[in-house]
């Protein structure tokens, strides 16, 4: 026979008997018990949220729990596309780990998911996810028409906000 | 084909016919392209496949 589950950690057992009987009692033999774990939360976050081809950024997890870090928790960043390093570690005094990302070189605007699945022991898992936008190479930053027409005059302007010099290539003309 | 600065002063010109050309270095964050052609001239215009910048 098993009593109905008891919120809290003890349970009582009260025998109690008048003056005109006797019976044999009782024997408990087993007790079971259940511990409700306190939850990880993840937050991933990233330095840029858009990146060129080959670019890298810095990715940061935090985890906590009630809304107090958590140290020691291991940490796995995944991603479909490009490359962490490193993409496993632990969180540091401040709930924190942090790693960097390097997109590979894509053709198109490609949406990379990364996720962070997070883990430490007497604590259920947490993860979270963001998504980083990777655009692709300029093959070629510019090209006239070919051939370009009788009396054609066009001027183009290439910047790079910040520079202090620039030079640029044909790689025909 | 012309190469002009931010200011449009003139950095260098292009005559004919090139492949796999650096420009010179530009001051300052921004170079111009200016293809210019007369009546009697057609060709094949011209690719700008890469810049550099230094900082």
């Amino acid at each position: 026979m098993r009593t109905p589950w008891i919120d809290g950690d003890a349970v009582k057992v009260r025998l109690r008997s008048d003056r005109s009987i006797t019976n044999f009692g009782f024997i408990v033999d087993q007790k079971e018990t259940r511990i409700t774990l306190p939850q990880l939360d993840t937050t991933l976050t990233t330095a840029s949220g858009t990146l060129e081809s080959s670019q890298n950024t810095q990715v940061t997890v935090h985890v906590s729990s009630g809304g107090t870090p958590v140290s020691g928790a291991t940490v796995d960043i995944l991603a479909s596309n490009g490359s962490l390093n490193p993409a496993t570690g632990i969180t540091d005094s401040n709930g924190d780990f942090i790693a960097a990302y390097s997109a590979s070189e894509v053709i198109s605007q490609t949406a990379v998911p990364l996720s962070a699945p997070a883990s430490k022991d007497v604590y259920n898992s947490g993860s979270s996810s963001i998504t980083i936008i990777v655009n692709p190479l300029d093959t070629n930053l510019v090209e006239s028409s070919h051939p370009y027409p009788n009396s054609y005059d066009n001027t183009w302007t290439i910047t790079e906000p910040g520079a202090d010099k620039i030079r640029i290539h044909f790689s025909r003309l | 084909m012309y190469i002009y600065d931010k200011n449009n002063i003139k950095i260098t010109r292009y005559d004919g016919n090139h492949n796999d050309v650096w420009t010179p270095w530009v001051v300052e964050d921004t170079v111009k392209v200016r293809l210019k052609a007369d009546w009697s001239v057609t060709k094949f215009g011209l690719i700008i496949d890469q810049k550099e910048t230094r900082v």
